[in-house]
């Protein structure tokens, strides 16, 4: 159980919660530990597991007495979409992974449009080519990610 | 023949892009576009997150001492508990008045395995013998309280103090003494709050506070309380917490005589089970819409309901359940004057309560059956059944219980004096079952009930 929800928890602490590495091993610890001790069944395993890993980095902060440089949904402790927490995190975690499967040109297009929020004919400009072809470089590079997105999450399952 | 034609995915990234999705006409009716069209979204949006972008590699491989830690936490406590299984039997042998003194003559039954036994035990007992629950849970705090956390990893001994006195909590809720099941909430959060992994343990807490605060009519409170755990389990995927932290809710409004408002919160809840899921949380929720239906004067309603209910606990092997059920089914045919109905089936459930050593049932049900007997002349049965409710009353050991006995002695007295009439019994019979849940409750006879 351990190895197979692992890395979900290290992302939950490192990315969102900005825990560093090594303490985050430590909090995965305690999160087991926790869990080991519920002494009730658990029938959603990774939720609850995710849930606890954001309940530790919380008292990790707290602990730490750090209020700066938090994201601004420290405190959040529910889900209000349609996905649970721990598939929100698993999802994002995925979609990390499959970008570092792209290449470089389609990760920039990606970067300057989706994260950057630049326009197609920005995003011509900056990659020296035109609109027409940016736009279609846009849906090609998310067609990809997708592509990868699904074959990861396919071997995952 | 039709042929079903979908979109591409240049046109859903064309659409999503765009502003047209509102005015599409295919997508709404199209589940085979909407669901790669929201695959789309779903990427795009978290392409916008900075999370995603960011390099810093991971440590994605395991630890190999996080692993050698769980698993020999994990061997530990296989081998505590099974130690304590064996010592558990000895230590629960014999009346609950010799437990204490036989765990003081046995220091080596001190352990975290014992204290994870002993709260397993209250929960078998809390529905059976209540104050055997409660002389438990004090064994498993004791045992707790007096651990040294040095000798456990981690946050084992806070956790635990905090696990038994949340048990001890709701054996003192379920046993009456609601003040003191108040200051063990306090305890039991408070362990919680030392740990690192808190808040779903003090959501469990909290549930056992709403019910104690629901018993001091403190419903506001009780109600946000429960609230506020169901959104905690909610979070934590635990969907039969969440409907139990919900059915905790209408409890309170059922309670406050708010019955209509906990009806419709039940009957929502009930309809995410099919008819014969046979889970304890279905039997549950189906007893209470029984309750809240009985109270809503929708007898056949509540009967129909409590016949599901009692046909799971039936399924499930929760004897004590469906007793109280029948017993429950019995009382409302006898509220409603259906006595011969009434009569055969007190006679039988009385029985099955005894069995089942549910002594505090056991003595109102009796009292319900004198009820019947009084209807019918029989006023030496009804001497005899007060004295019968009289003996499981006060076997049960119940907080309440002189409370209980004294009104039991007055119809006692007054059947003996030819004077007793079915409004006496009928009042000492509902003094009897609101005690539980009231035990402040001060019995004054009816001037019409005495004569």
């Amino acid at each position: 159980m351990y190895i197979e929800h692992r890395n979900l928890l290290l992302y939950v602490a490192c990315r969102k919660f900005r825990i560093p590495d090594s303490d985050a091993e430590n909090l995965i610890q305690e999160v087991f530990l926790s869990f080991l001790q519920t002494g009730t069944k658990i029938d959603n395993v990774r939720a609850w597991l995710v849930a606890a890993m954001c309940n530790a980095s919380r008292h990790y902060w707290r602990a730490q007495g750090r209020t700066e440089s938090l994201p601004d949904d420290f405190n959040d402790h529910s889900d209000p979409g349609s996905h649970g927490l721990a598939d929100q995190f698993a999802m994002k975690m995925t979609v990390r992974q499959a970008i570092e499967y792209l290449q470089p040109r389609c990760r920039e297009t990606l970067w300057l449009h989706y994260f950057e929020g630049r326009s197609a004919g920005d995003v011509a400009r900056e990659l020296e080519t035109t609109s027409r072809y940016a736009e279609k470089l846009i849906h090609n590079c998310l067609k990809r990610v997708r592509e990868i997105y699904m074959s990861i999450t396919a071997v995952t399952r | 023949m039709m042929i079903e034609r979908h979109y591409d995915d240049e046109s859903l990234i064309a659409l999503l892009e765009s502003d047209r999705l509102g005015s599409d006409s295919h997508i709404p009716g199209c589940p085979h576009c909407t669901e790669k069209l929201e695959s789309f979204r779903m990427i795009a949006d978290a392409l916008r997150e900075a999370d995603v972008w960011n390099e810093t590699h991971l440590h994605d491989s395991p630890v190999q001492s996080t692993i050698h830690t769980l698993r020999a936490f994990a061997d530990r406590m296989t081998d505590e508990d099974a130690q304590a299984t064996a010592w558990l039997d000895d230590l629960l042998a014999g009346p609950r008045e010799t437990w204490k003194t036989k765990l003081a003559q046995h220091p080596e039954y001190r352990t975290a395995g014992m204290v994870r036994k002993l709260i397993a035990a209250s929960d078998r007992a809390i529905d059976t013998m209540p104050p055997d629950a409660l002389e438990i849970t004090g064994l498993a705090a004791d045992i707790a309280d007096h651990l040294d956390p040095a000798a456990y990893p981690s946050e084992t001994v806070v956790r635990l103090r905090g696990a038994a006195w949340r048990e001890k909590a709701f054996s003192l809720f379920y046993t009456g003494q609601h003040a003191a099941a108040e200051k063990a909430v306090q305890i039991a959060d408070a362990m919680f709050s030392l740990c690192t992994v808190d808040e779903y343990d003090r959501a469990r807490v909290a549930i056992v506070k709403s019910l104690v605060h629901r018993s001091m009519e403190q419903f506001d409170g009780a109600i946000e309380t429960a609230r506020q755990s169901a959104e905690v389990f909610r979070t934590y995927g635990d969907v039969a917490r969440v409907t139990s932290a919900k059915s905790s809710e209408a409890g309170v409004l059922a309670h406050s005589r708010r019955y209509e408002g906990a009806l419709a919160i039940w009957l929502d809840l009930e309809k995410q089970f099919d008819a014969d899921d046979a889970t304890d949380t279905h039997a549950r929720l189906l007893s209470n819409i029984a309750y809240a239906c009985s109270y809503l004067g929708r007898t056949e309603e509540a009967l129909t309901h409590y016949q599901f209910a009692t046909e799971l606990f039936d399924l499930l092997g929760n004897r004590s359940e469906a007793a109280r059920l029948r017993w429950n089914v019995a009382s409302i045919l006898l509220q409603n004057g259906r006595l011969k109905d009434a009569e055969e089936r007190l006679v039988s459930v009385r029985r099955e309560l005894e069995e089942l050593s549910m002594l505090g049932p056991a003595g109102v049900a009796a009292l319900d059956l004198a009820e019947i007997r009084l209807l019918q002349g029989r006023i030496d049965d009804v001497i005899e059944l007060c004295g019968t409710a009289t003996r499981h009353l006060n076997n049960a050991g119940i907080a309440y219980t002189e409370t209980a006995l004294r009104a039991i002695a007055y119809v006692r007295e007054a059947a003996e004096l030819g004077r007793a009439t079915p409004q006496l019994v009928k009042q000492v019979r509902e003094y009897v079952r609101r005690l539980p849940a009231e035990p402040e409750l001060l019995f004054l006879p009816l001037p019409d009930a005495r004569d």
